[in-house]
């Protein structure tokens, strides 16, 4: 062992209750941080996972020029065959139709506007889980049954009854317009204010004759296994499919709002990690000028024995070094175990579900995501911390004067 | 041959505004293998004149010649290196570095110096047996005698085989017989290997040992014997 390790490693185990403080400042603070990211990783991840299967999905596949206007003549044809071959994809999890219309939901009493989304009832539930979203009444039975699935805030509104007949009106391809009356076969709760105040779910078919359009959809929906295959797959399929015109988008094209939120949200991570790595840093500086203090005298007989002051900065940036290291893997080892445990059960946040509800979560659990890029900026960030703490001390004990550091005692 | 050769070597101190002189105009000259023994009673300048002959401290006026070497004009890092490869330093108490075994106490100059570790180890325990402590080098500091660690502090101040050994009241904090028996240590390495010591006391005792006694008061040189 080189000569001023060897000295710094000896010093660093001197006092070890204070060693164990200095520790225990770095090493709390680092699994507080990784935890934080932990839990902030997690909730965006549900955040993204649920504001996906509600609103948009992974990958949508349009016709061409369809989104421009919501142009119905442009839609996708032969969409069970596309669904079929979509589901076949590696890394698809499932694969759906879905027809977007604009309308307005009528009962004998009140009308309000409503997105209404045709869906195939047997993949959609495995998409959004809405047969469990349903809070009164029950699932869409058929894709053809003339059944209507409305929102708790919607069903509020109009004031509507289960089994209450309800008038359907949307402009149709053709430019007529269409209307048919549906039966309420239930209402849902999504968790989403905007969906659940203004979604209408009827079955595939009878959206497409609604809106008179044969056999085609707006969209076809895909939800990846994992959200990291998510760009790979929309590459191959615009590479499949661009040519053939259609439109291929993914999630964050699509709700680049909830992208910049997640972005906004990282900033404040960052700042709660600066403001833990400042008191850390203080607690060290302030450990380590005690430490050098205390050794006055011994620097002066070090530099008066010919030691450079250079070599003096070097050892008690080598006694943060060893501090940095242990504290950093403490505090990594910490911060993973804990992460570890609580993303085992998920944080129940059920208590504050209302807030939660602005975010479109389904499920008010946050399950804590360890991710290795986190993991390391925190750990880096803490061990840079721990040095740049030390070399104050380290200069001030530099900066001594053989003959007055000699007569402190 | 001179090994030491101050001149006109002043040293004032500001305190609370005022001006205190604690060296006037120090005229002194050591010759290469001498024992010399600076006396006084306390306040004399004594150590304020080891501090500025070691380039511990900067002298107010004058200059200090180490090997004919004039260490006032140095900047901090040539007198670090000066003091590691031509000073030997021996202080009143608590002069070891705590965390170091006696041998490694003694390593660490030569460790500075560049030497290899093997090396440094095998000429730290020759030293310390020249002191007289064969047998205590893997002892840390606190469990040597107060006389014992003097005596590492010695081995030290030597390993490097400087051109000076200075030692400011180095038998102050040791019992009579610890005293004598180091100063008599020391006696022996001046007289067997040629080591030049220049050490302040006002023990009479080490005084009688001495081969020149140097007396000072008010920061001036009275007389030699």
């Amino acid at each position: 062992m080189q000569l001023f390790s060897r000295i710094a490693w000896r010093n660093v185990m001197r006092n070890r209750r204070r060693t164990l403080i200095t520790l225990a400042a770095i090493s709390s603070g680092l699994a507080a941080i990784i935890l934080f990211f932990g839990l902030s990783n997690g909730f965006h991840d549900q955040w993204i996972t649920n504001s996906v299967r509600v609103y948009t999905g992974h990958i949508v596949i349009f016709a061409e020029e369809y989104r421009d206007e919501r142009n119905l003549n442009r839609k996708i044809e032969n969409s069970d065959d596309l669904i079929i071959w979509l589901d076949g994809m590696p890394g698809v999890e499932t694969a759906t139709p879905r027809i977007h219309i604009n309308g307005l939901v009528s009962t004998a009493r009140n009308s309000a506007m409503a997105l209404v989304r045709g869906i195939n009832p047997a993949r959609e539930t495995r998409i959004a889980g809405l047969r469990e979203r349903i809070v009164e009444g029950s699932y869409l039975d058929s894709d053809n049954a003339r059944q209507i699935l409305i929102g708790h805030k919607m069903a509020d509104r109009l004031n509507a009854a289960l089994g209450e007949k309800i008038v359907l009106m949307v402009q149709a391809a053709d430019g007529s317009i269409g209307a048919e009356l549906f039966r309420l076969q239930g209402i849902f709760r999504l968790g989403a204010v905007d969906l659940d105040g203004s979604l209408a779910i009827i079955g595939l078919k009878d959206a497409q004759e609604l809106a008179a359009l044969g056999g085609g959809v707006t969209e076809a929906v895909l939800i990846m296994d994992s959200p990291a295959d998510v760009s790979a797959a929309a590459a191959a399929l615009i590479n499949e499919f661009d040519r053939a015109g259609y439109e291929v988008l993914t999630w964050d094209q699509l709700m680049p709002q909830a992208k910049e939120m997640i972005a906004l949200s990282n900033v404040f991570t960052y700042i709660l990690l600066v403001i833990i790595l400042a008191v850390v840093s203080l607690g060290i500086l302030n450990t380590m000028l005690m430490s050098i203090m205390e050794r006055t005298r011994e620097f002066g007989i070090m530099r008066a024995l010919g030691t450079r002051p250079a070599q003096i900065v070097r050892l008690v940036l080598l006694e943060a070094v060893y501090l940095g290291v242990i504290g950093t893997a403490l505090g990594m080892t910490a911060g993973i175990l804990l992460v570890t445990l609580l993303a085992w059960e998920g944080i129940d946040l059920s208590r504050w579900s209302g807030a939660m509800d602005l975010v479109s979560s389904l499920k008010p659990i946050i399950y804590p995501a360890l991710r290795p890029a986190s993991v390391g900026i925190a750990s880096l960030a803490a061990f840079a911390t721990t040095l740049i703490a030390a070399i104050y001390p380290a200069l001030r004990a530099a900066r001594l004067r053989p003959v007055d550091a000699i007569r402190s005692l | 041959m001179d090994c030491l050769r101050t001149e006109n070597l002043c040293k004032v101190y500001q305190s609370n505004g005022l001006e205190v002189a604690a060296l006037h105009g120090v005229d002194l000259r050591v010759e290469r293998g001498e024992f010399v023994s600076i006396v006084g009673p306390s306040g004399s300048g004594k150590t304020t004149l080891l501090n500025l002959i070691g380039g511990l401290d900067m002298p107010t006026s004058g200059t200090v010649y180490v090997d004919d070497l004039d260490i006032t004009a140095m900047s901090e890092r040539q007198r670090s290196d000066l003091r590691l490869a031509r000073i030997g330093f021996v202080f009143q108490e608590f002069n070891l570095i705590p965390v170091l075994s006696a041998r490694e106490n003694v390593e660490y100059v030569m460790l500075l110096q560049g030497m290899g570790q093997a090396e440094a180890s095998k000429q730290a325990c020759a030293t310390l047996a020249l002191v007289g402590l064969q047998g205590l080098e893997e002892r840390r500091p606190n469990q040597l005698s107060g006389g014992q660690q003097q005596r590492v502090a010695v081995a030290r101040a030597i390993a490097t085989g400087p051109s000076i050994v200075l030692a400011d009241e180095p038998t102050a904090n040791l019992d009579s017989e610890t005293g004598q028996k180091l100063v008599q240590v020391m006696r022996q390495l001046n007289d067997d290997l040629g080591i030049t010591f220049v050490f302040s006391t006002h023990d009479p005792m080490v005084i009688d040992s001495a081969r020149r006694v140097i007396r000072m008061r008010d920061g001036r040189l009275l007389g030699q014997q």
